[in-house]
């Protein structure tokens, strides 16, 4: 009979399994639900079970002494508005009267929340695991002695111990952060209602709705649009872009014809040594109206050439790389091969290297050309090894702050008035709009719900392309 | 062994993860009264990252922390913000804000409507000591929120006297005629909005409502004509928009006879042109075939006191220390910036100087930025600047879109 509750009852999740544990358990089962230690206790379980009771004191203590306040105050996020501080010539200091802060409101509560998630999550596991020892006592098990249960912890149970801290990071610095960040969206959290000295409150979902529409006055909604679809064009061409230059290059440089491969291969790590920022400074530099590369295509007659043919306003006397709409779009696109081929090369390198030579000389023998080997044997293959990478990388270009930020920077006005208002630009992203709406304008509400946006994008995106890639197991398919 | 290694590793990461966090200061006891025994007062101070400030500033700071030697222990950490910025710094933090920080009067309101700045107490030794101008510019309501610090932060004209004459500079004509006689052009730079468009400075409202919003009737009747008159002078022969380093890379070439800029670029110039620099104030242009004359952003640079300063009391006397006359004359001596000091001001050496001369004169046709535009102007002004470089299919269109764009309510 014991047996079989015990199996029922290990094949349960944990809240079930904690529950049904709880009915099914004895006296001490039952009391642990209360004196979080007692079924330790009762199997002698020590040290344990005295752990128990005070990590239980500390969650009635941090309960009632600190989170139900917090909490409390969530649903309006203070309301103790700052009032101006009164100076005292005496210790030459502010006094100011005690007042809401309603970021750190929002902080501590989500915060909180979290934290008495965890003590809950401890109640139920230490409830289940209490049911588990009174099973092993009435079988007449073993059970681990406080010595023992830490040596397990260093031998059967060691991955839990690896896991727990880089868990409790992730907790702390990812999940938590993100939790708040998207509370932010549903607030008025902007440079009107800056903490301390202004509260800001809770919106429901009008910073949702400002973003697919157009206001009188702003328009959040049209430079959406226009972002999100440069973003997406972007993302596209910077991907593939620097996917095939790479892998050409790398075809090129391991062709058995070239001679120095690993000079060649040298000189383009070494543009992956320079710090990118400064090497893409640099090129703003170089592209300017007045920069070197405008000076020397001027000597040579390039941008008359371009101005004949309509390319360029002749009258400008200088080809606008970084300053017209669709110049800049194209510069950052092409400026962005040069940075991101050599990564792709080297991977490239890598798995080129890793084809069996077998497959390119039964093709030969087959009579296929040097298309065919390519088309039927080194993209297929490239592509079943990199289709993961090149997913990550697509999501990474709609995130890619660097070239865009870094390249326009200071040099690029946008010339729609309408997305000016919304002070974003033709070639802003996503990211880099977010970035300007939080830097310069403390925007923090929209940023947030950019942020929100992107995510759903990227994420949408990579469970669609993740599935297509995964479904059918191309390897295999290549492999027969 | 392996697995202590996989253990201190993994804590490592979590360790790592922490190193972000820095320990926030303790706050001292606030009830403790400060009588008897000599305080520790620790201070920060930001000011421009150029080396003439941070030099003069470290200097003052020195002699400041000499002069209360007897009145408390005192230690100022001096850090480069750019006063240009200093209100984005300020605002992402405003408890983290340095105790006493240098700024451009277009940040003020913003700064006031945040509470971030506290009110001058010594506000009738400073308003005496200091150009009108300048306490009206750090003043919101009637209330003077910072010291005020340099009145020459408005913009006019550098140029060589040998290509353009004292007539020629008197209107953009001129100028333009001059420069296309000389074979050399004349470089302007929008400067975002600061500088251009400028047309709509001199008989167009625009100016600063006290919640940050800014009014303006660009768009109302007479509008198009203006941003016309801009379109034809952007593309008349003679003028060349560009961003200001590269005018002054141009006149080192011999190619650029002046440009619209500001005093602190007042040693690059005497530098280039030595004995033939002139300065001027803005010319007029042209609307509808009659002159205009162009007004311009006055900017002021003031010390601002943290409102959330621990030692606020002292943070008020070192900005009064670092905004004094004697510090107001030094900073001219090192920066070349021109005092707002009504002493300091009336020396030799600021009424010799060609680019202060320009400015006062200029001054008729100024006004402080921080009565002007709030935040929401800057970005669309220098789309509209943008715009008047090209075609614009429906003038009228382009200015209400501007317009909605700079009057548009704060968010």
């Amino acid at each position: 009979m014991g047996k079989e509750i015990r199996k029922d009852e290990a094949s349960l999740g944990l809240f079930s399994g904690a529950l049904v544990g709880w009915i099914n358990g004895d006296i001490w089962v039952k009391l642990t639900a209360f004196i979080w230690g007692a079924g330790y206790l009762a199997r002698k379980q020590i040290v344990k079970g005295i752990f128990s009771i005070l990590l239980e004191l500390t969650a009635l203590y941090f309960t009632f002494a600190f989170a139900i306040d917090q909490i409390k105050m969530l649903p309006t996020l203070g309301d103790a508005e700052y009032s101006d501080p009164v100076y005292n010539p005496v210790t030459m200091q502010n006094e100011v009267p005690p007042y809401d802060n309603s970021f750190l409101i929002l902080l501590f509560g989500v915060g909180s929340i979290i934290i008495l998630i965890g003590f809950f999550l401890v109640w139920v596991s230490i409830i289940r695991e209490s049911r588990t020892l009174e099973i092993r006592a009435k079988e007449g098990r073993p059970i681990n002695n406080f010595y023992q249960d830490i040596k397990d912890m260093f031998d059967k149970k060691f991955h839990l111990t690896l896991l727990a801290f880089p868990c409790l990071g992730i907790i702390t610095f990812t999940i938590v952060p993100l939790i708040f960040m998207i509370c932010i969206a549903f607030t008025n959290y902007d440079k009107q209602h800056l903490p301390p000295a202004k509260l800001f409150d809770w919106v429901g979902f009008a910073n949702f709705k400002s973003i697919f529409t157009n206001g009188l006055t702003d328009s959040f909604g049209y430079a959406f649009a226009k972002i999100l679809t440069w973003t997406l064009i972007w993302a596209v061409f910077a991907t593939f872009t620097t996917y095939i230059g790479g892998i050409m290059l790398s075809l090129l440089i391991n062709n058995k014809n070239t001679k120095l491969k690993k000079m060649w291969r040298t000189f383009f790590v070494i543009s992956i040594a320079v710090p990118q920022f400064v090497s893409l400074l640099l090129v703003r530099n170089f592209f300017r109206n007045s920069g070197i590369v405008n000076t020397i295509l001027g000597e040579w007659g390039v941008t008359e050439f371009l101005g004949k043919i309509g390319l360029v306003d002749a009258s400008l006397g200088y080809i606008p790389f970084l300053t017209d709409p669709n110049w800049i779009k194209a510069m950052v696109i092409i400026i962005n091969i040069w940075i991101g081929v050599p990564y792709l090369m080297l991977i490239a390198s890598g798995v080129l290297m890793n084809i069996p030579a077998e497959l390119y000389e039964s093709a030969r023998i087959d009579g296929a050309n040097a298309f065919q080997t390519f088309r039927k044997i080194t993209m297929p293959y490239m592509l079943s090894v990199t289709g993961p990478y090149l997913i990550t990388s697509f999501v990474g270009n709609i995130n890619n702050f660097n070239v865009i930020y870094l390249l326009t920077k200071d040099v690029y006005t946008t010339q729609d008035q309408l997305l000016a208002n919304a002070r974003g630009s033709e070639v802003d992203l996503l990211v880099t709009w977010l970035y300007k709406l939080t830097r310069d304008y403390t925007n923090y509400k929209m940023a947030s719900v950019i942020g929100i946006m992107i995510f759903v994008v990227c994420s949408v995106f990579t469970l669609i392309a993740f599935n297509m890639s995964m479904k059918g197991d191309k390897e295999g398919e290549f492999k027969i | 062994m392996k697995k202590a290694l996989a253990i201190i590793l993994s804590v490592l990461m979590v360790v790592a993860m922490f190193a972000g966090c820095t320990n926030t200061p303790e706050t001292p006891d606030v009830d403790t009264p400060v009588v008897d025994e000599k305080p520790v007062v620790e201070l920060t101070l930001w000011c421009s990252e150029t080396e003439a400030w941070q030099g003069v500033m470290k200097e003052l700071v020195d002699e400041f922390i000499a002069a209360n030697a007897d009145k408390a222990t005192i230690t100022v950490n001096i850090g480069a913000q750019s006063e240009a910025t200093a209100k984005d710094t300020v605002l992402s933090d405003i408890e983290a804000a340095a105790d006493v920080f240098f700024f451009s009067d277009d940040q003020l309101t913003e700064l006031v409507n945040a509470k971030a700045l506290q009110p001058v107490h010594d506000v009738e030794l400073i308003s005496s000591a200091n150009a009108a101008g300048a306490v009206d510019a750090a003043s919101v309501d009637g209330t003077l929120y910072a010291y005020p610090a340099t009145a020459s932060n408005g913009y006019f004209i550098y140029y060589d006297k040998t290509v353009i004459s004292e007539e020629q500079i008197a209107s953009f004509d001129g100028i333009l005629e001059a420069c296309t006689a000389a074979g050399k052009y004349f470089g302007f730079d929008g400067m975002g909005g600061w500088v251009s468009p400028f047309c709509f400075f001199s008989d167009y409202e625009i100016s600063l409502n006290a919640d940050g919003t800014t009014n303006c009737n660009w768009n109302t009747a007479g509008g198009t004509d203006v941003l016309a008159g801009m379109q034809a002078l952007f593309a008349s022969e003679g003028i060349k928009l560009e961003a200001s380093d590269e005018s002054i890379a141009a006149m080192k070439a011999g190619d650029c006879a002046g440009f619209v800029n500001g005093t602190w670029n007042y040693a690059p110039m005497v530098e280039i042109f030595g004995e033939n620099l002139a300065c001027a104030k803005m010319p007029t242009f042209t609307v509808n075939g009659e002159q205009v004359q162009c007004g311009s952003m006055a900017g002021f640079k003031m010390a601002g006191v943290s409102a959330y300063s621990e030692n606020v009391g002292w943070a008020m006397e070192l900005a009064k220390f670092v905004t004094s006359e004697d510090a107001q004359a030094r900073v001219f001596a090192a920066a070349g910036e021109g005092p707002a000091n009504i002493a300091a001001a009336s020396s030799d050496a600021v009424a010799e100087n060609l680019a202060l001369a320009a400015l006062s004169e200029q001054a008729a046709y100024a006004t402080a930025q921080s009565k002007l535009v709030g935040g929401n102007y800057w970005s669309p002004a220098s789309t509209l600047h943008e715009l008047a470089k090209a075609e614009i299919a429906d003038l009228q269109a382009a200015l209400d879109e501007a317009v909605a764009g700079i009057t548009a309510p704060i968010a």
